[in-house]
């Protein structure tokens, strides 16, 4: 292994960066800006954080193998008041270094811990294991899961942050696929979660009060809650017959079984769409019910970004309105006879309704191994979810119909997307529904430091994911996680002033606020460089939602360093 | 400050009740804990009531303690430490039916036989635990972690958003009903979302919580249609441990809704109609052990469903159990396989005595958690811990409930006792010391640590209780509600 | 929406050519890990051996994108030692650069090979143990510092090649210096399919090392000298032995000269395509049967790098949207499926497959300077490969590089494997009749 033993930055101190060495080995801790640099955030998120400079490079890089190693890195943190913060795959840039430069970035990587109970469908893994491989030990022993956040997402991680998918129609939503959990708190103490406490890893609920409650949320701590080092997951049952793999780069795909079938049907009109989806639900039959917006199906369609401007630039309004395009997954978990029958059920129902069935491939590389998630860049270079969330079907539906049409008038600089009102999938049966809305835009516009950077175009872009997008969420009601770009305690005013308590449990737990410090609040110190972005319709809406008058004034917001404990009350001083 | 005055003044006189022979009748309950003194009970009609009320709690420092059924059987309602009983039973409004979702928000004292009865008539039905008595608040049930009889769906309560009055008197509302203008004509959140909001999930500190960190008013609970066809089966078996490996195989494949495995006692407990002349005929009738599995369909080709979900069940029988007898009906109970499946979707009868008091008056349910596998290792060192205090063992009815396709499963061991009988209640308590004790040795999960277990349990678990203690200081730091529970 | 300034690019070694892909990256972890696709479990799901022995980000192709992001944007220092490690601690095997492209348009491989060259013109490389080779290769025209009359020693008695002819057979450095056994059993294989062959009198190292370490000028004229070499022997179609060699002259000159390959002088054949033709022409007849169990390990060069250059020059609009569009290199037509059926073709041999095959192979890290620079890398990983070869239960791991046996057979957890290690030409030398 290289050696990298010296201490290449005056922030960390030398005392804490011997510490460290002493923990994890030489080799496993760096200072070096080249090694640091890797760990500035440019996953998923890069259009907004790290193009407004939200995203910095971290002062030290530290790699632990154990749990014991991170309670020691964790507590020589809080020796040192060295703000840190846990990373897995860096699949999104919410978990990742913003606006300070003496993080600690903790890699968990090498944290792969993997173990299966096939009998009782549960996984408990460490953070450096990915759905990929959850996925594939899954299929050896007739279990699935979903492969949420993409197959390269850490499955630890994302059953903390998120954990969607179209396959949650049958098996639920992440905080409902969590069992138990060892958790390092943001002090450094080690606390099993659910039936963790009986070193049984297989159930959630907690002795009396669950306290996996305290981890997740409807969004995730972002690594600002400490450090979760093993979870248990479920895992579902499956039907026993293999699904090939064949094919290509960059044609992969796996082969679905004859107990596993894919329907395509396009549907008369919204309204048919959202009865077939209810028909489906009520019939209690298949695995994934969705509605595929047109240009996911033109993105799958095409082989390159020149082929889908092609065809996408033909497309209009009518064309979007009339494509309503249903997927169905059916599986025979039972037999091959519940396949039919559930087949059945579905030609009734489409016959009811109206729905004709497209040629529909009974290949798969979206919904089981997830292996063309990042296609979703290849358009435009950038996307992101404006808009994301689980609740009823009513602000699902309601609140794409209102985003598609409002897309308009920031379209361009955004990609045109002709009204369509988004993605949206039946969760549970149907008791939930899950929303997104992503919004494409010319990457070359909004990157600062590339040729065709232009300021209007990348400010109107972000005007829409920090102002109109939410403020349609609130007027609808809709569920959305909190984001970037305005004050976090504005952001709760129309959800009941939540910040309170998370700001209770936060300073109970994280006294000197290392853990990812200011971490929701980066979007208190985003509105502090950025205000512009916030419109007058999001301003009229939070007022809207409270009796108090709101104030917009930044100053009074804690920013990023929101509890952190600075050193001294003063800049950290120079190394001795 | 003179308690009751300041109540009247907050609540008005109507809703502070303290004749002593209410507060009597109010001072125990079904299990073993000791009787209570508490000053009154005062009920709530609304959120606000609540409000009040812990907020004086607050500034007096009197303890609270909350309680929506009209019957108990845990002891975390009987008051540990004097204060007064918050009686929630007159907040008993189905307050919206959410036909889209299928959902339903009900308040805190909605009871099971209300709920059913209501759902029924629009062609739905809840989830429920095992014929629960009618008076038991649902809301409290899925709160107290009462395990579901149907094991096909993916989660095991089914409890959305609610709302909450803090230990601290602060009122909230969890998941996404937490938008300001929930149930306004004008927002379409549904409430069906039950986490954060924000980053923690706060509805999971409340299950399993006894009333300790906030008192729910009403919650959004699932629902499910009314299957149209039903056929019930019953597998029969010499021993535990042979039902075991039918179950996983039976459930994996998603087959059944309501399903479970009960042994010839608690069978016949549930079974008998004519008490007590039938109950030790319908005992000796049935197979030691029986899994009852009831196969449901919808509107949509039911006899379709029903079809290949029992031929699957025999084509596990004959490929991994070929022994395995599978029936329709059981011996000395005629149409039971009609009379079952409805049963198992309504709360038992007000006018029937409860069947688990129909016996010997009480019983005490030992429950825990653990691995379906694990299930024939605790049995017998319970048999042999019981036997030993002098239990007569045949009268133990034991009764385990696969949960989510056969991933876990509740597993209860059913003292029958006289609970009148001053010296049956004494052994109840060296039974319940001794036998849980030798649980926790063995590795059981006791998710519901009720009375002396909670010591046994937060005793072997410093951790965990050292944070729940940390959590109590921040929602109910003068420590008001139902204090003398859990580890508080 | 503002008018796109339509910036004009080049598909050649300039980094500055590369800043909009290093931008692209968007840390979806393709480059670090086998198609999803293909994932088979909780091992092998790896396909980038440097990120996963240091487990540093930096080791990853999406960490040195952010690396290079910042290089350009003058924020990290192009002289820095750490940085030369990093970046030559990687075997440039283009596992990264398929598994980026199977879902975007991100030229990582041309990234990295910019970034060596770029390294080697500001002085900060190749690395100080690249120095010695390097003289080697300019000074005495092979990779092993020996006397280039050496590379006839092996040749047998009496046998004298041509000069010219339309088929000339390229040799290689290993082949033809210090693996020859491999060079006796290709010339059994040549005369077995009774193909009229030349050889190049004063046959020179092809470059490769070069090349992978970033001297593309001293690589550059190599090249050309080559080419002159070849072209004299009135070739049209050049067999190659050695899978650096084949790559190296079929692509690699190809960007050097800013050519395309379809513009070389000859048709670049691999040996084992070569015996995929003759088998189905009938010239080649395996009749020995070996009765062996294989596993085929995709050499890095001969598998997804090998497909053919396409210079391409043009401008990137709206949308990143490319003018002429550029057909895209994904590791798609390597060569892959020429040495399986050439393998198959053997009475008695069953192939099965690794976890990591086709174009998701396991480089062995041989190559790309590590060996020489990083032997404890290039040790570590030829261990995982056999690693993974044990799984399938094989008794041979076959491969068609000499640089790839090389590596594998001096691994020292060979034996702990109980693995033979052979190249193709070995076993197809084994099977045709005397």
């Amino acid at each position: 292994m290289s050696k990298k033993s010296a201490n290449k930055t005056e922030i960390i101190p030398d005392a804490a960066y011997e510490a460290f060495k002493s923990i994890v080995g030489e080799q496993f801790v760096s200072t070096d800006p080249v090694h640091c640099q890797a760990y500035k955030a440019r996953g998923y998120g890069r259009e907004i954080d790290e193009y407004l400079g939200y995203c910095t490079r971290p002062a030290c890089v530290i790699l632990p193998e154990t749990t014991e190693q991170v309670v020691k890195i964790i507590r020589t943190c809080n020796r040192y008041e060295l703000p840190y913060i846990p990373v897995a795959t860096m699949g999104i840039t919410l978990t990742t270094p913003h606006f300070r430069d003496d993080f600690v970035v903790i890699d968990l990587k090498r944290m792969n811990y993997f173990y299966i109970d096939e009998k009782n469908m549960y996984a408990v893994v460490g953070p450096g294991v990915l759905y990929a491989q959850l996925l594939a030990e899954c299929m050896k022993r007739d279990l699935y899961t979903l492969s949420a956040g993409g197959a390269q997402a850490s499955v630890l991680a994302n059953h903390l942050v998120a954990g969607t998918g179209p396959l949650t129609y049958r098996v639920g939503y992440s905080d409902r696929r969590i069992n138990a959990a060892e958790w390092v708190t943001p002090e450094g103490d080690v606390v099993r979660l659910g039936s963790g406490v009986v070193d049984d890893w297989y159930w959630q609920d907690g002795l009396g009060p669950n306290l996996v409650g305290l981890i997740r949320g409807d969004a995730g701590w972002n690594g600002a809650m400490g450090v979760v080092t093993k979870l248990s997951v479920k895992v579902y049952p499956f039907q026993p017959e293999d699904l090939k793999r064949e094919g290509r780069t960059p044609l992969t795909y796996t082969v679905l079984p004859p107990r596993m079938r894919f329907y395509n049907f396009r549907m008369p009109s919204l309204k048919a769409f959202d009865q077939a989806v209810e028909e489906i639900r009520n019939a209690r039959i298949g695995a994934m019910v969705e509605r595929v917006p047109l240009f996911w199906r033109t993105i799958a369609k095409t082989k390159n970004k020149k082929e889908f401007w092609e065809q996408w630039g033909g497309v209009t309004e009518a064309d979007v309105d009339s494509t309503n395009i249903l997927r169905v997954l059916l599986i025979g978990y039972a037999s091959m006879e519940q396949l039919k029958y559930e087949e059945n059920v579905l030609f009734d129902i489409m016959k009811e309704l109206g729905g004709e069935q497209g040629r529909t491939k009974q290949t798969d590389q979206s919904t089981f191994m997830y292996a063309d998630a990042s296609s979703m860049w290849r358009m435009t270079g950038g996307y992101i979810s404006s808009s994301f969330g689980i609740d009823g079907l009513r602000a699902c539906t309601e609140t794409g119909r209102r985003l598609g049409k409002r897309l308009l008038e920031y379209t361009p600089p955004l990609m045109p997307q002709h009204g369509d009102p988004g993605w949206h999938h039946s969760v549970d049966f149907g008791h939930q529904s899950y929303f997104e809305f992503l919004v494409y835009m010319d990457v070359n516009k909004i990157d600062p430091e590339s040729l065709n950077y232009d300021k209007k175009d990348a400010e109107r872009v972000y005007e829409w994911y920090v102002s109109q997008a939410p403020a349609v969420h609130i007027q609808t009601g809709f569920y959305c996680p909190y984001s970037r770009g305005f004050p976090f305690e504005i952001q709760a005013v129309p959800w009941g002033n939540f910040t309170l308590w998370m700001d209770r449990f936060k300073k109970e737990f994280d006294p000197k606020g290392l853990s990812n410090p200011g971490y929701p609040r980066d979007g208190n110190e985003g509105y502090k460089r950025h205000p512009q972005f916030v419109n007058r319709e999001l301003k009229e809406t939070i007022a809207s939602c409270s009796k108090e008058p709101v104030s917009w004034d930044p100053d009074d917001y804690p920013g990023h360093d929101y509890l952190m404990v600075k050193h001294n009350g003063k800049k950290r001083q120079k190394r001795t | 400050m003179i308690l009751k005055e300041e109540l009247v003044k907050i609540l008005g006189a109507s809703a502070v009740v303290d004749k002593p022979n209410i507060l009597e009748k109010r001072a125990s309950d079904n299990s073993l804990a000791e009787p209570g003194r508490f000053a009154c009970i005062v009920k709530a009609r609304k959120t606000e009531d609540v409000q009040k009320v812990v907020q004086l709690a607050n500034r007096a420092g009197f303890p609270v303690v909350p309680s929506s059924s009209g019957i108990h059987f845990n002891g975390n309602a009987v008051p540990k430490m004097g204060g007064v009983v918050l009686d929630l039973s007159r907040m008993n409004k189905i307050i919206h039916l959410d036909e889209v979702n299928k959902a339903a928000r009900i308040e805190a004292g909605v009871t099971w036989e209300r709920f059913q009865t209501a759902l029924e008539e629009r062609g739905y039905r809840s989830l429920m635990p095992l014929l629960p008595h009618a008076e038991r608040s649902v809301v409290t049930d899925w709160l107290e972690r009462e395990p579901p009889t149907v094991h096909v769906t993916e989660y095991a309560e089914p409890l959305l958003s609610m709302e909450v009055v803090w230990g601290n008197g602060e009122r909230m509302v969890t998941g996404s009903a937490s938008h300001v203008r929930f149930g306004q004509p004008d927002c379409f959140a549904d409430g069906v979302n039950p986490n954060g909001p924000g980053a923690i999930s706060f509805h999971k500190l409340l299950q399993g919580s006894q009333g300790t960190l906030g008192v729910v008013t009403w919650a959004i609970v699932k629902i499910e249609d009314i299957p149209t066809l039903t056929k019930c089966l019953f597998m029969p078996f010499d021993k535990l441990e042979n039902a075991i490996e039918p179950l996983y195989k039976m459930l994996r494949r998603r087959i059944g809704t309501e399903c479970f495995l009960v042994n010839r006692v608690n069978l016949a407990a549930i079974v008998t109609e004519e008490w007590p002349a039938q109950f030790n005929e319908m005992k000796r009738a049935q197979a030691p052990w029986t899994i009852v599995m009831v196969l449901s369909a919808l509107k949509r080709r039911p006899e379709e469903k029903i079809a290949y979900e029992e031929r699957a069940i025999f084509d596990i029988r004959d490929a991994f159990s070929p022994g395995m007898k599978v029936l329709d009906t059981l011996p000395g109970a005629p149409a039971i396989e009609k009379r079952l499946p409805v049963m198992l979707r309504k709360p038992w009868p007000r006018e029937r005595k409860y069947w688990r008091h129909a016996y010997k008056g009480g019983c005490l349910p030992i429950t825990f958690l653990c691995t379906m596998e694990k299930a024939p290792s605790f049995y017998g060192p319970v048999l042999d811990t019981a036997g030993r205090c002098g239990y007569p063992v045949e009268d133990l009815g034991v009764y385990l409930q696969p949960l989510e396709n056969g991933r876990a499963c509740h597993l209860e061991f059913t003292f029958y006792y006289a609970p009148d009988d001053p010296s049956e209640r004494e052994r109840m308590v060296d039974i319940y010391g001794k036998v849980v004790g030798r649980l926790l040795d063995l590795g059981a999960y006791f998710n519901r640590p009720y009375g002396p277990i909670a010591g046994m349990v937060y005793r072997r678990n410093g951790d965990y209780a050292a944070i729940l203690k940390r959590v109590k200081k921040l929602i109910d730091p003068n420590c008001v509600l139902n204090p003398g529970n859990l580890c508080f | 929406m503002t008018k796109t300034v339509e910036e004009h690019l080049r598909l050649d070694l300039n980094i500055s050519n590369y800043a909009h892909d290093a931008a692209d990256c968007n840390g979806q972890a393709a480059c670090k890990y086998v198609d999803w696709i293909y994932v088979t479990g909780w091992d092998f799901a790896w396909r980038c051996p440097t990120w996963e022995y240091h487990k540093l980000d930096a080791y990853g192709a999406a960490g040195k994108m952010k690396i290079v992001r910042d290089l350009l944007g003058g924020r990290l220092d192009w002289n820095s030692p750490t940085l030369r490690d990093v970046m030559y601690d990687c075997q440039l095997c283009g596992g990264c650069d398929v598994g980026c492209k199977r879902n975007l348009e991100i030229e990582v491989q041309m990234t990295l090979e910019a970034l060596r060259k770029k390294l080697v013109d500001v002085g900060n490389g190749p690395m100080p143990a690249h120095v010695e080779y390097t003289r080697r290769i300019e000074q005495t025209g092979n990779y092993y510092g020996l006397p280039q009359a050496s590379r006839k020693e092996w040749l047998p008695r009496g046998f004298r090649p041509a000069a010219r002819g339309e088929v000339l057979w390229f040799v290689g450095c290993r082949s033809g210096l210090e693996q020859t056994n491999l060079a006796r059993a290709t010339l059994r294989i040549l005369r077995g399919a009774g193909i009229d062959f030349a050889m190049l009198d004063d046959e020179r190292c092809c470059g490769n090392f070069l090349y992978v370490t970033g001297q593309m000028d001293r690589a550059r004229k190599l090249a050309e000298e080559n080419l002159a070499a070849i072209k004299a022997t009135g070739a049209k179609i050049v067999i190659f032995g050695c899978a650096e060699c084949y790559k190296t002259m079929k692509v690699d000159y190809a960007k050097l000269l800013d050519i395309s390959t379809s513009d070389l002088p000859f048709q670049p054949l691999h040996i084992t395509e070569a015996m995929d033709i003759w088998l189905k022409e009938g010239r080649l007849k395996p009749s020995n049967r070996l009765d062996l169990k294989v596993t085929y390990h995709d050499s890095c060069s001969l598998s997804r790098m090998s497909e053919p250059w396409l210079k391409w020059e043009g401008m990137r609009g709206a949308w990143g949207v490319l003018e002429p569009p550029r057909q895209i290199r994904k590791g798609t037509n390597g060569i892959y499926d020429q040495p399986r059926n050439v393998l198959k073709a053997i009475p008695g041999v069953t192939l099965v497959e690794m976890p990591r095959h086709h174009e998701n192979a396991y480089c062995c890290c041989a190559g790309g300077g590590v060996k020489e620079a990083f032997p404890d890398l290039a040790e570590w990983s030829a261990n995982e490969r056999l690693r993974e070869a044990a799984t399938t239960g094989a008794e041979v791991l076959v491969s068609a590089s000499p640089l790839v046996i090389e590596n594998l057979r001096n691994s020292g957890a060979l034996k702990k494997h109980r693995l033979q290690v052979l190249d193709i030409v070995e076993i197809m030398a084994r099977a045709i009749s005397k």
